[in-house]
């Protein structure tokens, strides 16, 4: 699993750079909206930079399977099973989810840093990062990622990048479907009767919770994918 | 229970793709063996190697494995991204006896230079192939698996590693399953032929027996006739085969000295891979 992580790390490591660079611009655009307030730019550049970034490793991944003949010469050349591919991928997209997520944050900071320097914000304004509602933020977005994840993998392990692209689409088709009122009532009727059995637990445990329910339907994605990936024809 | 004469035996495997199936074939690979896989394109060789290699499943039958098997396919698998020096950390990540020494080794006897910047997108056909046989034979595989190793090499190259894979098989207890459609490579370097067409093991043999017994006689259509009436079967499975040429007629005899010993007039060649192969896949069964 040591040698496919390693083979992962490498088609990572060739376009880290530009995927960080485009991920970082588009971060910065996003923090600009929020030029005023250094805190909630770094909470926007780094959710924003994580979400690109991931995204963008995911997809070089699955490519690099399917482009050429590595998804079946892994197999053959390497004493693995495919349960071991699956398993060293969902690793190292948590560790790329993590890597980003911490990127995002240094370069975020540098970024606010900067922009108080240039049109004088408070700088101190960034101490509030280390109040809990950032903190959420953070969660929320790690644990959004494991749930996109968790729903794009198996489509893509099943039907690989070409055929599975819609993979890419499928969890922002969720969010389409929240625009049609049949779907969304009873989703805010879900929604709000959760927020009220919650309100009174501190929101530390409310964000473990969700972390700890996406991280639960990461590894049970993790398990599908065994499954899906077993019976495709490579 | 597993024949431990043989490295690696396929054993009466089948597989159904959409439109093209392999079915029933067996096919062994002894200890200290070198065994050619010829057939036309299609005709099932990628799939079998790919059943002994394990990334593909059979829908029956049973692959008995006895060595430590490497792979070595057509087409550099590698991720295009990796260099070579990442492709020899990979490889030693997943085997812990990885040889790196011999690896370097190979990579200089092939005259394959060992560029850390140098990726796997930037070699060349051959070299892509050399960057696998390197790594194979440094995991320490007692039996190669080659997919049509030698395709698109040039002839120096080809020597090179025809070389290169005598020498592995040196020590006698290594053995090779090689694809090729350079039949003039597998007349080199194997012990046995097997030929394969539309998903069916055709013959499976000892090279000897068609370097040393088979023939091909060539013959006008009366002569044909009268070998025919002869009453005996020269394909050795009771029937004949036959294969019509411009001006001639082309029949396969299993044992040409037998043949010239019965027909001293007639002329018996003897056969090749070549000729057994297109005998075998388009002559007629008289």
């Amino acid at each position: 699993m040591r040698a496919l992580m390693f083979s992962d790390w490498c088609v990572v490591k060739k376009y880290l750079a530009h995927y960080l660079l485009t991920s970082l611009v588009i971060g910065g655009f996003t923090a600009m909206g929020n030029a005023g307030d250094p805190a909630a730019m770094t909470i926007a550049m780094t959710c924003c930079v994580c979400y690109t970034s991931s995204l963008f490793i995911m997809f070089a991944l699955f490519g690099a399977d399917d482009r050429g003949e590595w998804a079946r010469g892994r197999l053959e050349l390497l004493p693995i099973r495919r349960t071991d591919v699956v398993r060293a991928r969902y690793g190292i997209m948590a560790l790329a989810i993590t890597a980003a997520m911490a990127a995002g944050f240094v370069a975020s900071i540098g970024l606010a840093l900067a922009v108080s320097l240039v049109n004088g914000s408070d700088v101190m304004q960034l101490g509030l990062l280390f109040a809990p509602e950032p903190a959420l933020a953070f969660l929320a977005t790690v644990a959004s990622l494991f749930a996109i994840l968790s729903i794009q993998m198996p489509l893509v392990f099943s039907l690989g990048v070409e055929r599975g692209k819609i993979a890419a689409v499928a969890p922002l088709l969720l969010i389409v479907l929240l625009g049609f009122e049949q779907v969304r009532r009873p989703v805010l009727n879900v929604a709000g009767n959760l927020a009220s059995a919650v309100a009174a637990l501190p929101a530390s445990v409310v964000a473990l919770g969700i972390l700890g329910a996406a991280i639960a339907a990461y590894l049970i994605s993790m398990l599908v994918s065994t499954r899906l990936y077993a019976h495709r024809e490579l | 229970m597993a024949d431990t004469s043989f490295s690696l035996r396929l054993i009466d495997v089948s597989k159904h793709f959409d439109g093209f199936d392999v079915s029933h074939v067996t096919l062994g690979v002894p200890h200290g063996c070198v065994v050619g896989l010829v057939g036309r394109n299609g005709a099932g060789k990628t799939t079998l190697m790919r059943m002994a290699l394990g990334s593909l499943a059979p829908d029956s039958g049973r692959i008995e494995r006895a060595a430590k098997l490497g792979a070595v396919s057509a087409v550099c698998p590698y991720p295009t991204e990796m260099t070579v020096p990442d492709v020899e950390r990979m490889h030693r990540l997943a085997f812990p006896a990885f040889d790196r020494a011999l690896f370097e080794k190979t990579c200089d006897a092939l005259d394959l230079p060992l560029d850390r910047k140098r990726t796997v997108k930037e070699l060349s056909r051959g070299m892509g192939m050399k960057l696998q046989l390197a790594a194979a034979v440094a995991t320490g595989a007692t039996c190669l698996v080659m997919d049509e190793p030698t395709a698109g090499l040039d002839p120096i190259v080809r020597d090179d590693v025809l070389d290169l894979l005598r020498r592995w098989m040196e020590p006698g207890d290594r053995s090779l399953l090689i694809s090729s459609h350079i039949t003039g490579d597998l007349e080199r370097i194997c012990d046995r032929i097997a030929i394969i067409d539309s998903g069916r093991m055709l013959l499976t043999c000892d090279i000897d027996e068609i370097e040393s017994h088979m023939g091909v006689a060539r013959l006008r259509t009366a002569e044909l006739e009268e070998v025919l009436d002869g009453g005996r079967s020269w394909s050795g499975d009771g029937s004949a085969r036959v294969l019509r040429g411009d001006l001639s007629w082309a029949i396969l005899v299993d044992d040409r000295a037998a043949f010239a010993r019965e027909y001293p007039d007639l002329v018996c060649d003897r056969a090749t891979i070549d000729d057994v192969m297109t005998l075998l896949v388009k002559g007629e069964v008289r």
